[in-house]
C-alpha cells in the first residue's frame, strides 16, 4: 500500500515553546479525499496548514509526511493557495500570469512561458469560469473571480495534493459553486484536498470529511458525524461563531 | 562662429556627457533592480544596504590607500552582509518587525561610516562626507591623450557602472519568470519550488553591487532616490511587468537627463552664483515626480470616469 498523501505525526508548531498554536497533531488524509479543518477564530488552522507547509517555525520538521516523504522532496505534487487577503492585488500582472505562475516549476529555470503552457492556463482559466477575464489586470478583478484566479493556479500545478486557505471566505454564490465543483472533480481524479473552512452551514454540503480543530485535533471523521456531536465540540471549550451556530441542527 | 559650436560642443563630449552618461547608467542599474525591490514590498532593504555599505567602502578605501573598485567592494559586501545578519539576531532577541531592526542596524552602520570619514578622511584628500551624500559626479570627465582614442580617456567609474547596469538588465531578464513569482507570493513560490533560496541570495547580492558601484560616482542620496521613485513613478500607469519596467527607466531616463541640464545650466541662465549639484537635483526631481505620477493617474481616473 502506498504511503498516506498526507501524514502528521505529534505535530507542533508555534513562534516559540510558550506560543504553541498546534498542538500535537496528528491524522494521515487518504487518497482522492476532501477534508475541511474546521474551528474558533484564532484556532490556529492557518498556523497548521502554514506549518505543514514549512512557512511558519515547526517545532519537528519530521513530524509530516507526504506520501511518505518530506516536503522537500515532493514540492512538485503539493499545491497550496493562500488566503485572498495576502496577496497584493496590485500587482502589475494580468490574470493569464498569475496563472502562468503555477507552470513555472515544470517550465524550469531560463524558459519563457511558451504557446503550450499558455495554452494549459486559458483552460484552467476556463474551468473555473474566467476565460473572459484572461487578459484583465488582476487589480480589476472581483474578490470572487481573484479567488477563483487562484484555483486555477493551483490546479495548473497538477499536484497530487491540495492544501487550500480559506478558499470560501466572502465570495459569492457562483465563485463557491464553481470552486467547489472543481475541487470536487479533483477529488474525483484521485487528489487529496485539504482546506481551512470555516462556514460550518456549509461544511457538509461541499466536503466528506471534517478535522474539528482547536490548537489540538478534537475530531476527525465524516463531516456528517464529526459536526453532528455538537456536545464534543462543547467538552472541548469551542466556542462556535455565533452567526453559524444557528444553522447546526 | 563655428570655432565656437565647435568649442561648445567640444565642451559639452568633454564635461557634460561623462556625468550624463554615469547618471543614466547607474539609473537604469538601481532602477531595473528596484522595480523588484519595490515590488517585494522591500523598499526599506535598498534603503539599508544604501546606508550600511559606508564603513565597509570607507574600510575598504583606507585598506587599500587608494581608490580600489575591488577593496571598496568586498569592504562594503562584509557590511552589507553584516547588517542582514545582525539585523535578522536583533529581531529574533527583540521581537522587533524586520523593518525596525533593520532599521536600527543600518543606521548604526552608517554613522559608524560617518564617524570613520570624519577620523580619517582629513588625512585622505578625495574621501569626504560631502561626497558621500551627493557622490562626486561633477568630477568624471573624459580626458583624451594627445593621441590615442577616446575610449581611453573615459573615466573607470563609467566602465563600473556600465557593467552594473548590463548586470542588472540581465539578471532581471534571465530570472524575470522566478523573481516575479516571487515578489507576488513569496510562499506560493517557496512551496511550488520556483524561488530557490540561491535566488534570493544573488538577488541581495547583485542590488547590494549597483548599488556599491553606483555610490561613489553619485552618492547615497541619489543611490536611494534611483532605487525606489522609477518603480514608484510607473506604479500607478503600468498594468504588466513589461510596462513597469519600460515605463519607470523611460521616465527615470527623462527625469536624469532634465536635473542633470536643470544643475548644469541653470545658474547661469538665471544669473545665480549658487551652483547646483546635479546629484541632489536629479534626486529632487525623481522624488519629487513620484506624487505628481499618482496625481496624474487620479486626474486620468476622473476624466474617464
Amino acid at each position: 500500500m502506498s504511503a498516506a498523501p498526507l501524514e502528521l505525526r505529534g505535530f507542533s508548531a508555534g513562534y516559540s515553546a510558550s506560543e504553541i498554536r498546534v498542538a500535537d497533531a496528528t491524522f494521515s488524509l487518504a487518497r482522492g479525499t476532501m477534508t475541511a479543518l474546521v474551528g474558533p477564530n484564532g484556532a490556529g488552522k492557518s498556523t497548521l496548514l502554514k506549518g505543514i507547509l514549512r512557512l511558519t517555525p515547526v517545532h519537528d520538521a519530521s513530524s509530516v509526511r507526504f506520501f511518505g516523504e518530506p516536503l522537500d522532496r515532493v514540492r512538485s505534487r503539493v499545491a497550496y493557495l493562500p488566503q485572498r487577503s495576502e496577496i497584493d492585488w496590485t500587482f502589475p500582472a494580468c490574470a493569464l500570469d498569475v496563472v502562468a505562475m503555477g507552470l513555472y516549476r515544470r517550465l524550469g529555470l531560463f524558459r519563457r512561458v511558451g504557446r503550450a503552457a499558455r495554452d494549459e492556463a486559458l483552460a484552467a482559466l476556463a474551468l473555473v469560469g474566467l476565460e473572459d477575464a484572461a487578459s484583465k489586470p488582476i487589480g480589476e478583478l472581483s474578490g470572487g473571480q481573484r479567488q477563483r484566479l487562484l484555483v486555477a493556479r493551483a490546479l495548473v500545478q497538477r499536484a497530487d495534493i491540495v492544501l487550500l486557505d480559506e478558499p470560501f471566505a466572502n465570495v459569492d454564490e457562483v465563485t463557491e459553486q464553481a470552486i467547489a465543483s472543481v475541487l470536487q472533480k479533483l477529488r474525483g481524479e484521485g487528489t487529496t484536498i485539504l482546506a481551512v473552512h470555516h462556514d460550518l452551514g456549509t461544511v457538509r454540503s461541499i466536503f466528506e470529511d471534517a478535522i474539528l480543530f482547536n490548537t489540538r485535533v478534537l475530531a476527525h471523521g465524516p463531516a456528517r458525524a464529526t459536526l453532528a456531536d455538537i456536545s464534543v465540540a462543547r467538552a472541548y471549550g469551542i466556542v462556535l461563531e455565533q452567526e453559524h451556530a444557528g444553522r447546526i441542527s | 562662429m563655428n570655432d565656437l559650436a565647435a568649442g561648445t560642443m567640444r565642451s559639452f563630449l568633454v564635461f557634460d556627457l561623462p556625468v550624463l552618461v554615469a547618471a543614466l547608467l547607474a539609473l537604469i542599474a538601481c532602477g531595473t533592480l528596484g522595480n523588484w525591490i519595490v515590488l517585494r514590498k522591500e523598499s526599506m532593504t535598498g534603503d539599508a544596504i544604501a546606508h550600511a555599505v559606508l564603513p565597509g567602502l570607507v574600510a575598504g578605501f583606507l585598506v587599500a590607500g587608494r581608490h580600489s573598485i575591488i577593496a571598496m567592494f568586498v569592504g562594503a559586501a562584509i557590511a552589507g552582509v553584516a547588517t542582514i545578519l545582525i539585523a535578522n539576531w536583533v529581531r529574533r532577541r527583540t521581537k522587533l518587525e524586520s523593518g525596525a531592526a533593520l532599521g536600527i542596524v543600518f543606521t548604526a552602520f552608517f554613522a559608524l561610516g560617518v564617524a570613520l570619514l570624519e577620523f580619517e578622511g582629513a588625512r585622505q584628500v578625495d574621501l569626504d562626507p560631502g561626497c558621500v551624500l551627493f557622490g562626486a559626479l561633477e568630477t568624471l570627465f573624459l580626458i583624451v591623450p594627445a593621441n590615442g582614442s577616446w575610449i581611453e580617456g573615459v573615466p573607470r567609474e563609467i566602465w563600473t557602472l556600465a557593467a552594473a547596469a548590463v548586470i542588472a538588465i540581465s539578471f532581471s531578464i534571465a530570472f524575470a519568470k522566478e523573481l516575479a513569482a516571487i515578489a507576488f507570493d513569496r510562499e506560493h513560490a517557496q512551496i511550488a519550488g520556483v524561488s530557490p533560496r540561491w535566488l534570493e541570495q544573488l538577488m541581495l547580492f547583485v542590488t547590494s553591487m549597483a548599488i556599491v558601484a553606483s555610490f561613489e560616482a553619485v552618492g547615497s542620496v541619489l543611490v536611494i532616490a534611483l532605487l525606489a521613485c522609477p518603480s514608484l513613478i510607473a506604479a500607478p500607469h503600468a498594468s504588466s511587468l513589461r510596462s513597469r519596467f519600460t515605463i519607470s527607466l523611460v521616465a527615470g531616463c527623462v527625469l536624469t537627463g532634465c536635473g542633470y541640464l536643470l544643475a548644469a545650466y541653470a545658474p547661469a541662465v538665471f544669473h545665480t552664483s549658487t551652483a547646483l549639484n546635479s546629484a541632489g537635483m536629479i534626486a529632487v526631481l525623481l522624488s519629487a515626480a513620484v506624487p505628481l505620477s499618482f496625481a496624474l493617474r487620479a486626474l486620468l481616473n476622473r476624466r474617464s470616469a
